[in-house]
């Protein structure tokens, strides 16, 4: 049974007079453990597809279906509870908090999924991750002290430390310069090879289209088989 | 969540110190207001009673106090049952008639108000003012009417009025005393003379106008009232209340004026409150879509902006108190002197003059403390709520 199903999912944006049919009857399986890649041009519907599938967004129709469970008529407030408890974003801008520093921004994450865990277990985890995203010396630093390769390793950190199901990434590595990159390719493949985290990442680089077990194609919202 | 709205509060630091200082200045003004209004208030009272009325005022049924017509004939009998209250501390008769004071040039209306200067003394204060009572030589007037004469303690000048068998009498007066006191009756109209001449030179017969008490406890005067106007059927009995209707008037001016002024504070709370708070969102778009792409709900969000409101209306509020409280110690302490801004001939309402003191008003102190961050909370509110309904891919699509 795959962890996540998309059947006829189409997304229309209304902007004034404006429709932009973002998704046209997309339909998808996504099994555990897979690193998918969303590849295709600007325009095509990639973060829209991620934005759904990681409940941030709803579709105009179609179904979406998380182990047998119909996401489509859940309330603002169960969608919340999803995302916290399975999904980790890393956006493409980073989408840091600039008032928190390092550690407080992993730490906001997993206080929204384990409010209740000890002081002690909860700076395990997040120099744990710290470590593991090698910015554990930088725990003190602000988003704005950083360079963006490190901002994104802490996006990066905010979305693992919660031990998530899915990893969505939108174009994690477009705002970095080739060897941070590289790194932090590695690092996702590690995470997915060592805990089974389903990484899905809409891209343009293809360094991160060879590590995908799996890339689709996306053009004018549909995709190409 | 609070250490988080604190920040936040934080990242702008001129915009939340402005929103800040107009919150505390509005609760110090407020304070400090409130404080003044009651000082004029409890310092008019004591002069109304100890200057014009007594605490409870006794005249004839007839009496009407525009022409002074309707006199209490034999008033010893009256005094003698007054006196077995034992709440009456002090009895003051008093003869009122219309007249008229000159200085053989000029002449100028006045109100002849005669007195047992030792008697008068239990009810009234105007001792204070003057060195010397006034005898059948001499007379007391208010210091508006010798600014006019332009006479001084020791000149002489002529009383007229009409008698009770309607002859008019008139007579030559030493000025015994210049009363300058916090009240425009007594500066403007009032000439105070010896009853016992008047009467005589009147012909009145031992009338007077009116009995004057003071009691034990002027906010017992209602129960005072019954209790007199059983063993007096056949007086008038009016508290000090009744008789200062005008005082009513200002005092209800002054609940209108202070619900004004709590209005403004409470606006000037929301609308400094909703304008940062409403920047704060709008600025922090992208953030909080950030924080529901995390997890953060809906209402945790809205939590979010409510809490930093509201901080700010707890800060503004303390530091207005703070203030207000330091401003208003040193207005107890040494009052400001209202002198140059308290004409002697004009009727403003309150009886003060000169240096007046603050009070401390602990009810508005409770409110600012209160109200300060209810308005920002309820401020907060509606920017709380756009934050709340913001979609999480709508914010992230933010630019």
């Amino acid at each position: 049974m795959p962890l996540l199903k998309l059947e006829k999912v189409e997304k229309i944006y209304i902007a004034g007079k404006v429709q932009v049919h973002a998704l046209k009857g997309v339909d998808l399986e996504v099994e555990k453990g897979e690193i998918i890649a969303l590849v295709g041009p600007s325009g095509s519907g990639k973060t829209t597809l991620l934005n759904i599938i990681g409940c941030i967004d709803k579709p105009t129709s179609g179904k979406v279906i998380m182990e047998d469970i119909l996401l489509n008529e859940k309330s603002p407030d169960e969608l919340a509870n999803l995302r916290r408890y399975y999904f980790g974003f890393i956006f493409q801008s980073f989408n840091l908090i600039p008032v928190l520093n390092v550690y407080q921004n992993v730490e906001i994450a997993l206080n929204l999924k384990y409010p209740k865990l000890s002081k002690r277990e909860k700076e395990r985890k997040i120099f744990e991750i710290l470590e593991l995203v090698g910015l554990k010396d930088k725990k003190d630093a602000k988003p704005l002290e950083l360079s963006g390769g490190e901002q994104q390793r802490v996006s990066i950190a905010r979305a693992l430390v919660k031990d998530p199901e899915f990893v969505l990434a939108d174009e994690p590595t477009a705002n970095l310069d080739s060897e941070t990159g590289k790194n932090i390719v590695h690092l996702m493949k590690e995470l997915n090879e060592k805990r089974g985290v389903t990484f899905i990442f809409s891209t343009h680089d293809p360094l991160i289209m060879q590590y995908a077990k799996r890339i689709i194609k996306l053009r004018d919202g549909k995709i190409e088989v | 969540m609070i250490k988080n709205a604190f920040r936040n509060l934080l990242r702008h630091k001129r915009r939340t110190l402005l929103t800040f200082s107009i919150l505390s200045v509005a609760i110090m003004y407020y304070i400090v207001i409130q404080g003044m209004l009651d000082g004029f208030e409890i310092e008019s009272i004591k002069n109304f009673l100890s200057l014009e009325t007594g605490h409870v005022k006794i005249t004839s049924k007839e009496y009407n106090p525009e022409t002074f017509e309707g006199r209490i004939p034999n008033y010893n009998e009256v005094e003698n049952k007054l006196k077995s209250f034992p709440y009456v501390v002090g009895i003051a008769p008093r003869l009122k008639i219309s007249g008229f004071l000159d200085n053989g040039v000029d002449e100028y209306p006045v109100i002849i108000v005669g007195i047992d200067p030792d008697k008068d003394a239990t009810v009234f204060d105007l001792r204070k003012y003057v060195q010397k009572p006034p005898g059948p030589e001499s007379i007391w007037i208010g210091t508006v009417i010798a600014d006019r004469f332009k006479v001084k303690v020791g000149d002489i000048l002529y009383l007229t009025f009409k008698g009770k068998k309607g002859s008019i009498v008139s007579k030559e007066f030493e000025i015994a005393g210049i009363i300058d006191a916090p009240s425009f009756v007594i500066n403007n109209l009032q000439v105070f003379a010896d009853l016992r001449t008047i009467n005589k030179i009147g012909e009145f017969d031992g009338e007077i106008s009116e009995i004057s008490i003071k009691t034990a406890n002027f906010n017992k005067v209602q129960q005072y009232k019954a209790e007199i106007e059983k063993a007096l059927p056949e007086f008038s009995i009016k508290t000090w209340q009744e008789e200062g209707k005008d005082f009513l008037s200002i005092s209800e001016a002054k609940k209108f004026s202070q619900n004004i002024l709590l209005f403004f504070i409470i606006l000037i709370g929301i609308i400094g409150t909703t304008n940062t708070l409403m920047i704060a969102v709008y600025e922090r778009v992208r953030e909080i879509g950030t924080l529901k792409a995390i997890g953060m709900r809906d209402n945790e969000v809205m939590k979010l902006f409510i809490i930093e409101g509201t901080l700010i209306g707890i800060a503004g509020s303390m530091g207005g108190v703070i203030l207000g409280v330091i401003i208003n110690y040193l207005l107890v302490k040494y009052g400001i002197d209202w002198s140059p801004l308290l004409p002697k001939n004009m009727n403003f309402g309150y009886r003060v003059s000169g240096i007046i003191k603050n009070t401390w008003d602990l009810k508005s102190i409770w409110i600012s403390l209160i109200l300060g961050p209810v308005s920002t909370l309820v401020a907060s509110y509606f920017p709380a709520k756009r934050a709340k309904k913001l979609l999480p891919a709508e914010c992230l699509r933010w630019i």
